[in-house]
């Protein structure tokens, strides 16, 4: 696996950045003009139609919402140049073995069958899909974005995220029959829909398991059906890794080991978004983005996916 | 209405009675349950034992020693009527094999052996899950032992006759795991 600086260095050193950057300029002054256009229409409009406070507020959700459908078309084209140029050259550095496809994501089988969210979606939504193999061991990552609706007294819709963040799945280094499921150890007054999904775990037939690792159990609450299983697949290096890992992300970590597969769900950011108020170069955006990216892609190394105890 | 309220305590009293009842019982289960799977990995693991032994030993001259022993281990284990001994035993025998599986590594002439081979994997993967049910005892332990030493629990516990349980004691030589994925490293 290449390191971090390697990814940071190839990033600079690409000859588009130069371009992305000119470009970037061009779009943030059409925004900026757009904005001062789009705030002179609003005031005219609540002043021309006499509106009181609640109408003003109304107007200005409507003009946002526009503003908003605004600056997705006309940063479109932008973004998928960066994708194109910049975060390709960074994935085919690491190895001929990893693939990139921008507008690909994890399928939904695969979400489904983590286990992990069982709030029901109603949309389900995905970029940035990339696919390798470090020592042996293939595995595929995407941002994803589930969603389910809910309707109102006025029939209005409102939409509420499920997850949000990236996917990982990748083949587990023990052969196994169950499940185990690691969720982060918050309130669940916090979770929202997810209260709903730990009550559902019991249903199904998972109990909570206590590890034997103080530091892991500070961070995660785990379920299974089996006792002793859910002790085979945490073993003690394991729970350290991922105790370590997850204070390296420092974002909510899921994990579902099922069917002899891993599913890693970190909540958080989409994966790769080309600044559009801070400059290309900025290198704590671009340090920031790369390191989120650098962290999911080593996870095989990470946690040991490659040691392999009971085959060839 | 005083008659009533009187039923009313009493059924509250009988039902929390009851659910403490059931609650001991169930930890008192678990723990049984799970020595029981303790008890099948390590029968597993001592009719694996000969056959390895068998396998390896005109190779493994320098192991000599400590083949005997697990021999030795293996046989007084399977006769031993007493659990506490017995698990000694097995303890022993952990380590010593743990020394056996790794060396194994030092023989070329074993290392092209498939029967060897396989017999390593297995045994490695029932080490794993020997220690895992350990794990998974030990918590069933705590439980029931802080379930019968803990108020309320403690009084019915007492009525039942249950007494604490230990928890395996794992040793310093365990605790230091040996890495087997190393070997398997190229």
């Amino acid at each position: 696996m290449k390191k971090l600086s390697d990814l940071i260095l190839e990033y600079y050193n690409n000859p588009y950045l130069d371009a992305l950057e000119q470009k970037r300029k061009f779009l943030l002054t059409v925004l900026k003009i757009a904005g001062v256009a789009f705030l002179a229409a609003f005031c005219f409009l609540a002043y021309y139609m006499k509106l009181d406070f609640f109408g003003a507020l109304q107007l200005f959700a409507i003009f946002v919402g526009g503003y908003t459908v605004f600056y997705y078309f006309i940063t479109k084209n932008y973004q998928k140049e960066f994708k194109q140029n910049v975060v390709a050259s960074l994935i085919s550095l690491l190895g001929e073995k990893f693939t990139y496809n921008p507008e690909g994501k994890i399928e939904p089988v695969k979400y489904d069958l983590s286990g992990l969210f069982l709030t029901t979606y109603d949309k389900y939504e995905g970029e940035d899909y990339v696919k390798g193999e470090l020592n042996g061991i293939s595995f595929e990552f995407s941002d994803l974005h589930t969603q389910y609706k809910t309707t109102d007294s006025k029939g209005r819709t409102h939409w509420h995220t499920i997850f949000k963040g990236t996917f990982f799945v990748s083949e587990f280094n023990k052969s196994f029959k169950g499940r185990v499921l690691v969720y982060p150890d918050y309130s669940e007054k916090l979770l929202g829909p997810f209260a709903n999904t730990l009550q559902k775990l019991n249903s199904h037939g998972l109990e909570f398991v206590k590890m034997d690792s103080p530091e892991f159990e500070k961070e995660f609450k785990v379920y299974s059906n089996d006792q002793i299983l859910a002790r085979y697949v945490l073993s003690t290096s394991l729970m350290e890794k991922i105790v370590k890992f997850k204070r390296s992300i420092n974002k909510p970590l899921y994990l579902s080991f099922k069917n002899n597969m891993v599913f890693v769900a970190v909540s958080g950011n989409n994966n790769f978004q080309a600044p559009v108020f801070k400059s290309v170069t900025d290198y704590e955006y671009v340090e920031k983005m790369i390191e989120n990216f650098y962290f999911i892609s080593s996870l095989v190394e990470t946690l040991s996916l490659e040691r392999r105890i009971w085959k060839n | 209405m005083g008659a009533y309220t009187g039923y009313i305590v009493a059924g509250i009293i009988v039902l929390v009675l009851i659910l403490m009842y059931n609650s001991l019982v169930s930890k008192k289960n678990q723990v049984e349950n799970i020595f029981g799977t303790i008890d099948v990995l390590l029968k597993k693991r001592r009719d694996l034992i000969p056959n390895l032994v068998e396998s390896v030993k005109a190779y493994m001259k320098h192991e000599k020693d400590i083949l005997e022993k697990i021999t030795e281990l293996r046989s007084r284990a399977e006769k031993s009527s007493d659990e506490n001994e017995k698990m000694n035993y097995e303890n022993q025998i952990s380590s010593l094999l743990g020394k056996i599986l790794v060396n194994v590594e030092n023989y070329p002439e074993l290392k092209a052996n498939e029967n060897v081979m396989h017999l390593q994997m297995t045994l490695t993967e029932i080490e794993e899950q020997i220690s895992a049910a350990r794990r998974a005892y030990n918590q069933a332990v705590t439980d029931y032992n802080n379930a019968i030493e803990m108020i309320p629990t403690n009084f019915m516990a007492k009525f039942m006759g249950y007494q604490r349980k230990n928890v395996f004691e794992i040793s310093e030589s365990e605790r230091e795991n040996i890495d087997v994925g190393d070997l398997f490293k190229q």
